[in-house]
């Protein structure tokens, strides 16, 4: 009832794609965090207009589904492009920008709202006497964010950095839908000609689950290292309470008190 | 007559609520003064705004003949103050990602630009000085309250500051721990430095304090010698504040 | 290629794909009822003494976590119709929506589960040890003293997870039940695409107001539910 030589014969074919799914997450998340820890300085620090405007994308990434913004994105980016080559003169030809490109965008965009909303509350985390005690021995704000403020705050907010990511590579599979050939499409197109769907969608569900045991792992790893400075008194001092989730994983910090 | 540090007319608010109502204040190179008062009277704000933690709406800083003008400031000038005076935090403030040897070092390095060498050299000797050289590689999450307060003092001494500033470095400490600190601080007293300190040590204030100085609401109430202040005080507020602290 | 974008016909399709509002509001109830009760199970097993139970319950959470709905949803949809078939048993003439309501249900509980486990033990062990000095049962302690408290501590998660669920809903379409982003397809495909980067607009619109209603009703279920209580530090 299982087709042992599909499997056999598909595996390697379904291995090609993990590169593209672990690409599109990786850019997604370098750019879409960068994007995220922007936001959530000037959120924090109240740049007017582009703190309000900056709310108001988050609640849109927020509230909109991850199918719709990979069409958007997808409809809407070629017809951006096209015109803005038109106005500088030059005809571009938008079929050829590869479709990863459109998730990717719509991917980072989506990890620049819920990072930014990570980082706001592991800022918040950091005490506010650790910026005075930079101050009081000379140093300027740049340095004392630096050096003392985001190490702590990266600390703090690693754990639901991981839980986005682990996101982030279950949302890829949503880049199907705009013509990206990552593990869930090809695992598709392998099943349709011979209706193999229970084994290609097995051999999917296990490449999925060991590629989330590996970078959960990793982030352990990478928590350790950062943390070990705080041992458990003080993160109980802290009162963090991890519970909100993300694409039904742990996501973002609460702060009780 | 030189001062180390001077104060005028100091005015703080915040919102609606007037914490600091003109305070003046001159300073000798050397002294020690103790500032005594009921909470809420502003002295922790004082000692904030000499370090500009908190800028004063009015009034004028200066330290060893840097004069800045609180309600007209620059960056660079802040920063040049803060170069010149330290602080020691109620509640210790050590970084918390840094470990005590790192935590002294980190304003020689970021701030007076030592090499890492050297920085560990004096940093050491520091460290040594307040008894915490075999708790250099120690995170502060894993110290007392008493050794985190002992290694705050060595970063502010580190830094060489015309003045240190310390804001009721025992009130967040066990009993027990009180007296390791409050010896440090003396210690560091006899150096000759000049030092501004919140406390309700009273014991202390007259051992150690060349000057004290109680404030109410805002303003400073009565200033002396501790024989005299601290003994026969002359207002009424201030007895009834010795009254009920001793 | 030429610019058929326009902006002014967007708000227009919105009334067309809220037609199919019913349908993702049903899938979205049923999900998070059977979703609430697994996930109520599965926190009991996560809690019990019993080292298998937890083992099963942690793996089934971490299972959960790492398997991409869509790929659940065509494990379920495509794959297990045809295992069955094996084993003699026709799938075919099961609603798709009940499929997704299974998918769904199925990955919203490990949420729900890990939600209702860290409200739990946010609550603290003090509060269940004054219940028993006072004579308490450990159910009764559970009931009047520990579940009013974790309840409050989990409101904003569970608005979180029930915004989730709702984006989640949008995947409904990928099997084919018009839901509203399947409505919004519909629409898109009866005008051969012309129209489909409105479409797809008008319907993040119609999600993004969902989803600003659901978070400011649990924000103020949190304000009613926890006011005159301190809310518990962990």
């Amino acid at each position: 009832m299982i087709n042992i030589n599909f499997i056999l014969e598909s595996t390697p074919k379904i291995f090609e794609a993990i590169p593209i799914t672990l690409i599109m997450a990786f850019v997604a998340a370098a750019l879409g965090w960068l994007l995220g820890l922007g936001i959530a300085l000037i959120r924090k620090s109240k740049v007017p207009v582009l703190s309000q405007i900056s709310a108001v994308f988050v609640s849109f990434m927020r509230g909109v589904p991850m199918v719709i913004l990979l069409y958007i994105s997808y409809y809407a980016l070629p017809i951006m492009i096209y015109s803005y080559g038109l106005s500088i003169g030059i005809t571009i030809d938008v079929n050829l920008v590869p479709p990863a490109i459109y998730a990717i965008i719509a991917l980072t965009l989506d990890q620049a709202a819920y990072s930014s909303e990570v980082f706001r509350s592991s800022l918040d985390a950091v005490d506010a006497g650790q910026m005075e005690a930079s101050y009081s021995i000379g140093m300027t704000k740049v340095q004392g964010l630096f050096r003392i403020v985001f190490p702590q705050s990266l600390a703090i907010a690693i754990p639901n950095l991981s839980g986005l990511f682990l996101g982030l590579v279950k949302g890829t599979s949503l880049a199907y839908y705009v013509g990206v050939y990552e593990i869930t499409a090809t695992a598709n197109l392998l099943a349709i000609p011979a209706y193999n769907f229970i084994e290609a969608y097995i051999m999917t569900t296990f490449i999925y689950e060991v590629i989330s045991f590996v970078l959960n792992k990793l982030f352990l790893i990478i928590e350790n290292r950062l943390k070990k400075f705080r041992i458990e008194a003080v993160l109980q001092k802290k009162n963090i309470f991890e519970v909100v989730n993300y694409y039904g994983i742990h996501g973002a910090i609460r702060k009780h008190s | 007559m030189e001062y180390m540090v001077q104060l005028e007319n100091i005015h703080k608010s915040f919102g609606k609520n007037q914490i600091l109502k003109g305070v003046n204040m001159n300073i000798r190179k050397g002294e020690v003064v103790v500032i005594l008062g009921p909470s809420g009277s502003g002295k922790t704000t004082l000692l904030r705004t000499i370090n500009f933690l908190d800028s004063a709406n009015e009034g004028s800083i200066s330290v060893s003949n840097f004069k800045v003008n609180c309600n007209k400031h620059s960056k660079s000038q802040v920063i040049e103050l803060r170069r010149k005076t330290a602080m020691v935090f109620q509640n210790y403030n050590l970084f918390q990602n840094k470990t005590i040897l790192e935590n002294v070092m980190e304003g020689l390095i970021v701030v007076k630009k030592y090499n890492k060498k050297e920085a560990k050299k004096v940093s050491m000797e520091i460290l040594d000085k307040v008894g915490l050289l075999e708790r250099c590689d120690y995170y502060p999450s894993q110290l007392s309250g008493g050794q985190q307060q002992r290694a705050g003092i060595a970063r502010a001494l580190i830094m060489d500051p015309d003045v240190i500033l310390f804001d009721e470095p025992t009130s967040a400490l066990d009993p027990e721990l009180v007296g390791e600190v409050l010896n440090t601080i003396k210690a560091v007293s006899q150096t000759g430095i000049t030092m501004i300190v919140v406390t309700h040590e009273i014991s202390f204030a007259k051992e150690v304090a060349s000057r004290v100085v109680f404030m109410e609401g805002g303003n400073i109430v009565e200033e002396g010698k501790p024989t005299e202040m601290l003994v026969n005080p002359k207002e009424p507020r201030t007895q009834q504040f010795l009254k009920r602290i001793i | 290629m030429t610019n058929t974008f326009k902006p002014e016909t967007i708000l227009g399709y919105i009334p067309g794909v809220l037609k199919a509002l019913p349908i993702t509001m049903e899938i979205l109830f049923l999900s998070l009822l059977i979703g609430s009760i697994l996930g109520a199970l599965i926190a009991t097993a996560n809690l019990s003494n019993n080292i298998l139970l937890r083992k099963m319950s942690s793996g089934y959470i971490s299972f959960m976590r790492g398997i991409p709905t869509l790929v659940l949803i065509f494990l379920l949809y495509l794959g297990l119709p045809q295992i069955a078939l094996n084993i003699g048993i026709d799938m075919s003439n099961i609603n798709k929506s009940i499929y997704i309501i299974a998918c769904l249900s199925l990955n919203t509980s490990a949420n729900l589960a890990e939600m209702m486990r860290s409200s739990y033990l946010a609550v603290g062990k003090g509060q269940c040890e004054a219940a028993y000095s006072i004579g308490m049962k450990s159910f009764t302690a559970f009931r009047r003293i520990v579940l009013p408290q974790a309840f409050g501590i989990a409101i904003p998660t569970l608005g979180n997870n029930i915004i989730i669920l709702l984006k989640d809903t949008s995947l409904a379409f990928a099997i084919g039940v018009i839901d509203m982003m399947g409505k919004g397809r519909a629409l898109s495909a009866a005008s051969y695409g012309s129209n489909r980067l409105e479409v797809y607009m008008a319907t993040g619109i119609i999600f993004w107001v969902l989803c600003i209603i659901l978070e400011y009703s649990s924000k103020s279920a949190e304000k009613a539910y926890t006011k005159g209580r301190k809310q518990s530090a962990s």
